[in-house]
Order: C-alpha cells, then structure tokens, then sequence
C-alpha cells in the first residue's frame, strides 16, 4: 500500500564448488503484502531445486506467518537449505513460537551456511 | 554716460556683425549661436542662429542682461562664468540648460572665451553655444533603453516586469500617467497605471477588446497609435467623444511576442505633444523588450504551474492509495487542494436519500473552517438549486465562475447574515467539479478563491476535472473495496459456530474479530465439540487471506470436527489432519491449538502445531504458557506427528485460546506481546465470557491489521 516497498529481495548465485547455490536476500518486512515477493523469488529460474538455496533472512526486521509459509515451502523444495539469521531476532521468535527453530536449517552466518552446504555435497 | 573706454568696447565687441568682413559673414552664417556680453554681462551682439536658438530677436535682446535666457535653476551660473573669463579662463564645452523666449529648456554645450582690447585688456566675452537638446535626448533614451533591457533580461516576475516598462516608458518620455492593460478572454483588464489623478483610470478597469478605444485598437491591430491633441483622439475614436478625458496626447503600444499582441500601454501627457522618431523607436523597442520578458515570465510561471500540478496529482495519488474510508479520502484530499489550488474547499456527496451530505470542509486559514462549516449547515444546498452543486451533479459538467462580484454575493445571499459569512470568507473566483466514476456522479468538489489574485480558468478546471476523476475512481473502489470485504466477513462467520455448545462443567465463550476495512479478512477459526464427558476446543489460523483462506478455513474445521467426533486423540487427529491438508493440492498453511478437556478428571491433553501457546490462569490467579511443542503448522512438511502434553485443569481454571494478531505488533518481540496478554489474563473475571469481553476491550484499539479470533473457556467443576 504504502508507494515504497517495505521488502527488498534481491538474488545472486553462489559457488559451492561442483556446482552453485543462490543467495536470496531479503530486507525489510514480510507479512501478507510483502510475502508474495519472497515466494517469487524461490520460483524463478536462479533457484535451482536441486541446486543449494540460502535464504538470508538477517535484515529482516518484521516478519508474520505469511513469511513462516514462505519458509516451510522453501524447506519442502530445497533439500539443500540454510536460512540465516540473527539470534534473538524477529524470524528466530516466530520460528520459535511456531515450533519450527528445531527443524529450520539455521545458520548465523551466510558464510555458515555455505560451508554447510558444501560439506553435504562434497 | 558712457565714457570713451567704454564707447570702444563696444564698439570691440559689436564689431563684427556690422563689419562686411569675412569673419562677420562667418558669424552671420554659423549654425551655432554666437553672442558676445561685457563685462557686466549685458549682451552686446546676436548672432542668427542664436534668435533661433532662443527666440529672442537681435533687437529685441542687445543691450540686456544674458540672464534672460538663464533659467531658473541656473541662476548665477552666467556670473560664475563670467568671473572665470576675466581672470583670464577660456571655458571648453561646457554642457547646461538655457531657456528660450517660449520658456523651453534647451540643453547647449558652450565655447567662452575672453574679447580684449588692443592693450590686451579683457572688455567681455564670445560664447559659442551649440543646441545638444537632441543630442542629449537620445543618448539618454539609448541608456534608457539598455537600463529596460538589462532589468529585463531574466526577470520572470510579470508584476515587475511591467512596473519596470511602465516606470520607464513614462519617464522616458515625460509623460504624465500611464497604464498597462492585458488581454483576458475578449477582455482588457488593467494590470498596472501611476499617475492618474484621483479616478482618472476607474472608467478603464476592464473593458471589451472590440470597443473602439486606443488600447484595444493597438491590441487588435498589432499597430501603435499616436495622437497629439484631444480632438485628433476623438477624431480617430469617434467612441470617445462623451468620455472624460484627461489628457491631450496619447502614446499606445500593443506587447507582443511572436504571436498577436497580448497587452498594450498606454502613455498620457497633459500638453500637447509631438512624437519624435527617436521617442517613437525607444518606445518600440522598450515595449518589445517587456513583451519579450512579459511571455518569458508567462512560459516559466506555465511552467512552474504545471509541475507544481503533476506534483499535486502524484501527492493526490498517493493520498487516494492510503486509505479505502472513502470519507477520510475526501477530507485529505480538501485538505491537499486548499493547500495548492484554492483557499477553501467543500466536497459534498450525494447520500442514500439522494440529498448531498457535506463531507469535508477546509480553508486555508483554520479559523475559517467554522465559519466556511457554518455556511454549510445554515444554508444547506437546496437540491433543486438551478445552478452549483445540485446543477453540476444534475449535468455532471463543470461550474466556472471566473470572477465572482460582491454584486453577485448580494444576488446569491438569502439574507444579510448569509452574505456577511460569504463576505468574511471570501469569494472571489470559484469553480464546480462533479465528481465522477464509471458513468456516475456521486458528488461535487467546489475549489473556491478568496485572493482575488487568483482568477480560475478553463486550465484549472482541466486540472480541477483531472483531480476529480482521480478522486472518484478512488472512492468508487473504495466503495466497491468495502462491499467485497463485507462479504469476506460474513462469508467467515458463517463458517464459524453460530453460537458455541451448553457442555456442563465449563462455560464458554469466543470471539471473532475481523480486521479493520482496508485489510482482508484473514482464516482466523475456533471451534468447540463436546462429546461423552470430554469437551474439545481449537483455534486455529490459516495462511492467506481473503474468500479463499476463509473457505480453507471452513474444510478444514470440519475434516477436524469428523476426526474428534470419531474419537481421535488430540495427536491423531492432528496427524490426519496434516496429511489430507498435503494430498490437497489447493491446501494452505495452517497452525492449530487443539486441547481435549476430560470433565470429569480435570485434566486435558493438547497439541500446538505451530501455534502460539495457549494461556491457562490457574485457580491460585498464576498464568501459566500451554507452550508444549514438536509439531510445526499443518500443510506443507511431511511427517508430521502430533506431539502431545498433559495438563491439569482443575475448577477454577480459565484457559485462553487465541490467534496471532492478539500478540504480534511490528518492532516488537512477540514475547512482549505474549507477556502482555498475560498480565491482562491474570487481572481478567473469573468468567469466560467477561474474561474476554475485557481482554479484547484492552486490545481492540492495537490490533487493526490482522483479524483476531478468541476463545476462552472456565472450569465451572
């Protein structure tokens, strides 16, 4: 509603070494009005299913179920996933509160992350 | 007496007109004035020239003081320069005014020298005077003219810009008074004037741009009138012969720039005058500069106009987008215009009894707010009006009233208290914009002017129309918005109980709260089943919003229902029902809080898939977080368990099943959120239904975004 979107997204692809992982960045907040943005970004041509997906979730400084969806959906598409995100953040509370923090691949770090996922894919 | 020293200095100084020689004949001849005076001053010869010069004939001047053609403010200058010649002085060139026989004022550049005897003594002096009036008069109009071209040159105030040409054409040429008139529609109006007696001007505000009047013929014809005396005028504009002139010459020059002239001015002088080319060309080419300035300044203030009315549009556009309270859209906007476009502002709609509703009201100056809202609901608009608001919505086109009279207040004014708020208002330009969308006139926006500064015309109801347009499309949707999200919520009602089981041993009470208009209506649910000595309560969220997430919501209460009715446990019902959420492929997301009360042993199993924690104030008053977990939201995961706790609830218990909107506000942890539902719990009736009147009484006011559904539920024992 507001002319300024309050959710940016932005997309770059990533060396895990035998092949790549795309980076989705997302600042901002999420809710109804900003999650379709996010799901869009997981469905566009840079994310591969079979490739790894980091999520970077640092920046977010809002986020309500509509983001937890996104999440989920990522989570059932991408086996190879890392989210990443602050301890004691607004997406660590929700996904505390919605009973997900112990099976998010959780990482504090994009370059956690990417470490993580290399490991899994040698 | 005149002694023989005087008889021969004389005779020195008169010498050579009466002498037949070659340097009489010289003098005789010259162009320039040649005089000679004594020592006392008193002109002795006078030359032809010089009787041209000053009109004074030789026999008429010799033998009298020089200081007859010494004006006034020169006085004593003829002694100066006589006392430097008999020390002996020549005086080169020397430029000063003299006065002729007529009491003109020449400008004459001056050569004097000493005439002395044959024993080299001074006995007066030769002046050479040459006339420079001419000269003099065009070197100032040529500086004249650069001054107006320089001033000019980037001036793109209008109003300057004519006091300047005005200024100068007049003093230019020594006129009397002078007025700038500009075109307006078939119309001159006076834009500017000085030096009009008291009245002398008022006949000439405004007046038609065919009436055979000097201005307007100058206008019409692109062509400058010249007239030098009050009977040619009335010769050449047979029209005037009854007006009061007055005046006896007339300068007019029409301004134009490229295109037909659109201005003309004026220049009045009380005497007779000629007009000489040197004046004709500096008043040409001065006007020219103003015309050239006047369109400048006209194309910058257009242009200034226009982005000054693209950022109004872009602003009016963002204003629209905010809200969908098509009320709070009007008084927004009237606040927008009279911050730009007008002084006041009345927007009117019509209502369900076809009669018009003021809507909003605003002025520029706030304190007329009241008065311009007491003109509104003293005098209200008579629906048949043949003319403002009731005709515009009638004809659906646009009232212009360019210019508003006070004779046309008194007209219009019901009484004499009507046209006194009409007058402290002010009204002096006003314009009628229906509002319109989709065919259909739904009311009007009345932009009025109180600055007679501010004239409307046909590019501000272009303007006006365009912001109307705008406007009504925005409430339409708005309307069409809000017609939509009534049916969203009463399509989730209907989903939701009607009214919630009589189970014996708990009291009971929910609570749907839709969110405000302007968001959607989300999947919000609660339900409550009662069976053989348990009883059943759930809450529960799906993702989304709108119909869709409300009619979900709806199959999957029910598929929940069949499964607790069936006598699943709390954690296989959930389990089922994750999975037949999965295999349906249009299927949300969704959290769920599902608790099974045993009646009769106070004591209740429960699964949170994804939920918040429900809260539970024990009998002692401590409130305690039902935050069991292990099973995430429904829908999208596979191998989802239900995971199930325990808790006691003896009598006395008040539990508390709520969705997210009660506990999330953005830059805020929920657990701050959650703690505060908590502390409202603990100071809440021991009642479910007052428990929840209050908790959502305390939080109502913060929870506009998102829907909210409640459910509590008292151990009564």
């Amino acid at each position: 509603m507001s002319p300024k979107p309050p959710l940016e997204v932005t997309i770059e692809t990533r060396s895990l070494g035998q092949d790549d992982a795309a980076v989705i960045r997302a600042k901002g907040e999420i809710d109804l009005a900003t999650a379709e943005r996010l799901a869009a970004a997981l469905a566009s041509p840079a994310c591969a299913n079979e490739n790894g997906l980091l999520l970077d979730l640092t920046e977010v400084g809002f986020i309500d179920s509509s983001g937890l969806r996104v999440v989920m959906v990522a989570m059932r598409d991408f086996p190879r996933l890392g989210v990443v995100f602050a301890e004691g953040s607004p997406v660590e509370r929700l996904f505390e509160l919605a009973q997900m923090l112990d099976r998010v691949p959780c990482f504090r770090s994009e370059e956690e992350a990417i470490a993580a996922l290399m490991d899994g894919h040698p | 007496m005149i002694t023989p020293a005087e008889q021969r200095a004389v005779s020195l100084l008169t010498l050579e007109l009466e002498d037949s020689s070659r340097l009489a004949s010289l003098v005789r001849d010259s162009d320039d004035a040649i005089i000679t005076k004594d020592r006392e001053a008193v002109v002795r010869s006078w030359n032809p020239a010089a009787e041209r010069m000053y009109g004074w004939s030789m026999e008429e001047i010799v033998g009298r003081p020089i200081s007859i053609i010494i004006p006034p403010h020169r006085a004593g200058e003829d002694r100066q320069i006589l006392d430097r010649i008999l020390a002996g002085e020549r005086v080169h060139h020397y430029e000063t005014d003299r006065i002729t026989k007529d009491g003109r004022i020449i400008m004459v550049s001056l050569t004097v020298s000493p005439i002395r005897d044959e024993l080299g003594e001074i006995v007066g002096a030769s002046v050479i005077a040459r006339d420079i009036t001419a000269r003099h008069r065009s070197e100032e109009l040529a500086a004249r003219l650069q001054g107006v071209t320089s001033r000019l040159a980037k001036e793109l105030d209008p109003d300057i810009v004519l006091e300047v040409i005005l200024d100068q054409a007049v003093a230019g040429l020594g006129a009397d008074a002078g007025a700038v008139g500009m075109v307006e529609g078939d119309q001159v109006v006076l834009a500017g004037h000085g030096g009009y007696s008291d009245g002398g001007i008022d006949d000439w505000e405004r007046f038609a741009l065919d009436a055979d009047v000097p201005m307007a013929r100058a206008i019409v014809t692109g062509e400058p009138v010249w007239t030098t005396s009050a009977q040619e005028l009335t010769e050449r504009f047979p029209g005037l012969a009854n007006a009061r002139i007055m005046f006896t010459s007339l300068a007019v020059l029409p301004l134009a720039a490229g295109g037909s002239p659109f201005a003309a001015i004026s220049l009045s002088f009380n005497q007779r005058r000629e007009f000489d080319t040197e004046e004709r060309a500096f008043l040409v080419a001065a006007t020219q500069q103003a015309a050239n300035a006047l369109d400048r300044a006209q194309r910058y203030e257009s242009q200034r106009i226009s982005e000054q009315r693209q950022r109004v549009l872009g602003e009016v556009g963002e204003l629209l987008s905010r809200s969908l309270d098509p009320d709070t859209i009007l008084v927004q906007l009237a606040e927008t215009a009279v911050h730009y476009v007008a002084d006041w502002c009345a927007i009117d709609l019509i209502d369900d009894d076809q009669g018009l509703r003021s809507v909003a009201v605003a002025h520029v100056d706030p304190e007329a707010v009241e008065l311009a809202k007491e003109l509104r609901n003293r005098y209200p608009v008579d629906p048949e009006d043949p003319t403002g608001s009731p005709n515009v919505i009638r004809t659906g086109e646009t009232e212009l009233y360019s210019v508003i009279t006070d004779e046309m207040l008194v007209e219009a004014a019901q009484d004499s208290e009507h046209l006194e708020i009409m007058r402290k208002l002010g009204l002096t330009s006003a314009m009628i914009v229906p509002l319109r969308a989709r065919g259909r006139v739904m009311g009007t926006i009345s932009l009025i002017a109180s600055d007679p500064e501010r004239r409307y015309d046909e590019s501000d109801v272009e303007f006006a129309e365009d912001l109307a347009r705008r406007a009504a499309l925005a409430i339409d949707n708005a309307r069409l918005f809000s017609r939509e999200h009534e049916a969203a919520v009463m399509l989730q009602r209907s989903l939701l109980p009607q009214s919630l089981p009589e189970v014996a041993g708990v009291e009971l009470a929910a609570l749907y709260e839709p969110a405000a208009p302007g968001w959607e209506v989300g999947g919000d649910w609660y339900e409550v089943t009662a069976d053989e000595g348990t009883v059943s309560v759930t809450i529960g969220d799906v993702a989304g919003r709108g119909i869709k997430a409300a009619a979900i919501m709806g199959r999957i209460r029910s598929a929940l229902r069949a499964y607790v009715l069936d006598g699943h446990t709390p954690g296989d019902a959930i389990g089922r029902l994750d999975r037949i959420m999965r295999e349906s492929p249009e299927m949300e997301m969704a959290t769920i809080f599902h608790l099974d009360l045993d009646l009769a042993a106070h004591s209740a199993r429960y699964v949170r898939a994804g939920h918040p924690p429900a809260l539970l104030r024990l009998p002692d008053g401590e409130v305690v977080r039902l935050a069991g977990g292990g099973t995430p939201p429904l829908g999208i995961l596979q191998g989802v368990e239900g995971v199930e706790h325990e808790v006691s609830m003896p009598p006395g218990s008040l539990l508390l099943l709520f969705t997210d909107g009660l506990i999330e506000r953005r830059n805020e942890d929920l657990i701050i959120g959650l703690g505060r539902v908590e502390e409202a719990l603990a100071q809440a009736p021991g009642d479910a239904k007052g428990a929840l009147a209050e908790l959502a009484n305390a939080f109502r006011d913060e929870m506009p975004g998102d829907d909210v559904a409640m459910l509590a539920m008292a151990v009564v024992g």
